[in-house]
């Protein structure tokens, strides 16, 4: 342990030092305050409105067709829920008649705000008085459900995603250029004819790059949603987030004998683990080759560890998938720099 | 003591050898000085020695130990002063030792006495990187000993320092010599190698061409020389002259009969001259 303490120390030191350092620690800072300050609570979108009416309706209340000019008219309840379904930013109204009294009944899909379902329903209620020839019986509101009911505005959603793409991933990139300073400077030949291994080595890197990961996390959580039992929950994940980042990221350099070489392909693997934000910003886009992702479990669970749905399962899961492929890639990593480290 | 038998080395994996049957011994307490220019193969055959290349063909042997794959012991009793001046820039120079004390199991020496050894005392809390080649060299020198090592390996260590320094830490290895480490000497300076070694290796393209003492080469293969000044109208001449071949000695006669001599220095074959007359190549090619 003397020598693994002493290493870590060594990186630390190294590592505070290295200008990389500074742009991981203001990164999260600025994040923090883009999702605070800049990025609004709610995103207005092209919302589809689809409507459908009793042929009564249509006749005598003529106007509430062009009230509704735009509006995708279809033939009944059923029509509405299922175009619903296929359309994530629409929501339904159904007119209905019983002796004199209209019925509005307005489909959600579940995941609109108070404040937006506030705004339809006034809306709904004032159309409906515009004429008072009929007598109005209320708005009545009913869920799509296919999404739960949540009220987490537009800005703090994208925390998690934040989370994952710069604490958690930071190890793809920054070990990177640790190793290759050490191959540069010729500091690993020193290293290797002491009784050091490897593992150690190596182990050490992934331990800072996990501390950078808390305190970048650390200062996200703390501008945004704050600190709270969620933030150790969130720290649970991380610990395995890293190691698959790190360890992902010290597998890539470890083929190359030029930063510039592997940071290419450190690049294309961190893109082509972004692919699952566009699944947890857009939920009905979530094809199977995108779940199996690591990046997919990690977001979802850091998801429901800020942002608690009752899923608490998804956090077990993602720990495990996290563990075994962050435990594979460290010990294929291991082998690599066995070969190739010093020599390189 | 170390027995080397018969090693080879290929980078390319195929018959192209750095290191091409290498055989040699070092006794303990001795100094064995490696000689050869650059890509001659010393480096190879320290870095395998030093567990940084995996062993391909032949066998080392440590105190009776097979070394095929070095273990932890063996990194313990072996120091290594680089050429390259390979420490944490970042770091302080104190740091730098501290930092690799840690890394063995053995008792080590105190980060600060070692740079008290090769004067850098004073720029021990001073980072690296503002360390100067010279002052790097000797860092590296202090860290190689760091872990009391009883087999050196020295790769050019006076390399880039002036004489003052150059001597100290000759004298740090005669010392340590003394204290029964056995030291292995890389180096293409025949006058380092002819001050501090018991024995040397000649090694051109990968092949040991001969090993012996200094003595016993100049003996065996060395001449007698005479540099002599004279003028001879109006000029200034010199010339060097053997004292062992007949033409020579009959040339030194007839100068030293007909010319105003200026000064006359006996001088006896350098280990490069041995060097170049052996191999048939130079030093510095």
């Amino acid at each position: 342990m003397k020598r693994f303490f002493a290493l870590f120390k060594r990186d630390m030191l190294v590592g505070s030092k290295n200008y990389f350092f500074i742009i991981v620690m203001l990164t999260p800072i600025l994040l923090g305050l883009l999702v605070r300050f800049v990025i609004p609570e709610e995103t207005s979108t092209q919302v589809q409105v689809l409507i459908a009416m009793d042929e009564q309706i249509k006749e005598e209340r003529s106007d509430l067709l062009h009230l509704y000019d735009g509006a995708n008219q279809l033939d009944s309840k059923s029509a509405i829920q299922e175009a619903m379904k296929k359309d994530v930013n629409s929501y339904g109204i159904v007119f209905t008649k019983d002796n004199e009294s209209i019925h509005a009944e307005v489909i959600f899909q579940g995941y609109e705000s108070q404040k937006q379902r506030n705004l339809v329903l006034q809306s709904v209620e004032m159309m409906l008085n515009s004429d008072q020839v009929m007598q109005v019986d209320g708005v009545k509101t009913t869920e799509l459900g296919q999404y739960s009911k949540t009220t987490i505005p537009f800005n703090l959603q994208l925390v998690p995603i934040f989370i994952v793409m710069e604490p958690a991933l930071l190890g793809l990139f920054l070990i990177a250029t640790m190793i290759f300073s050490e191959k540069e400077e010729k500091t690993i030949l020193a290293y290797g004819v002491s009784p050091g291994k490897i593992t150690e080595f190596l182990l050490s890197k992934v331990l800072f790059m996990f501390l950078l990961g808390v305190l970048g996390t650390f200062v996200i959580m703390a501008l945004t949603v704050g600190i709270g039992t969620s933030f150790l929950k969130v720290v649970g994940i991380l610990v395995f987030a890293n190691l698959f980042g790190a360890s992902l990221g010290l597998l890539i350099s470890s083929f190359f004998d030029s930063i510039s070489k592997a940071m290419i392909w450190v690049v294309v693997a961190s893109m082509v683990l972004s692919f699952p934000l566009v699944a947890f910003m857009i939920p009905t886009f979530a094809p199977a080759w995108l779940k199996i992702m690591p990046t997919y479990p990690m977001l979802y669970s850091i998801n429901e560890a800020i942002f608690p749905s009752g899923n608490s399962t998804i956090i077990g899961s993602s720990i495990l998938i996290l563990a075994v492929s962050g435990l594979l890639l460290f010990i294929l990593s291991v082998v690599s720099y066995k070969k190739t480290l010093v020599r390189g | 003591m170390i027995q080397v038998n018969q090693l080879y080395h290929s980078y390319k994996h195929n018959k192209d050898y750095a290191v091409n049957n290498v055989s040699f011994e070092i006794q303990e307490g001795e100094i064995f000085g490696f000689l050869g220019p650059s890509g001659a193969g010393k480096s190879t055959t320290q870095n395998i020695l030093t567990g940084l290349l995996p062993m391909q063909k032949g066998t080392i042997n440590v105190n009776g130990l097979d070394i095929k794959k070095p273990n932890r012991d063996y990194f313990n009793t072996i120091g290594v002063s680089f050429e390259r001046a390979n420490v944490y820039k970042k770091l302080t120079g104190i740091q730098n030792l501290e930092f690799h004390a840690k890394m063995y199991d053995v008792e080590t020496d105190d980060p600060m006495k070692l740079l008290e050894k090769v004067d850098l005392a004073d720029a021990g809390g001073k980072k690296a990187s503002d360390f100067s080649k010279g002052m790097l060299q000797r860092l590296v020198f202090a860290r190689s000993m760091i872990n009391k090592p009883k087999i050196w390996f020295l790769d050019e260590p006076t390399s880039g320092l002036d004489p003052a320094t150059a001597s100290r830490i000759k004298a740090i290895i005669t010392e340590k010599q003394k204290k029964g480490t056995t030291i292995f000497l890389t180096t293409h300076n025949m006058y380092i190698a002819d001050e501090l070694c018991d024995r040397v290796a000649f090694i051109v393209d990968g092949k040991i061409s001969l090993i012996d003492s200094p003595r016993n080469l100049k003996i065996k293969y060395g001449e007698r020389f005479i540099t002599v000044e004279y003028i001879k109208k109006g000029n200034l001449m010199t010339e060097r002259l053997s004292i062992v071949e007949q033409k020579d000695k009959a040339k030194l006669n007839h100068i030293v009969n007909n010319y105003d001599i200026q000064t006359m220095h006996t001088n006896e074959a350098t280990l490069e001259e041995i060097f170049i007359k052996v191999t048939g190549r130079g030093l510095l090619e």
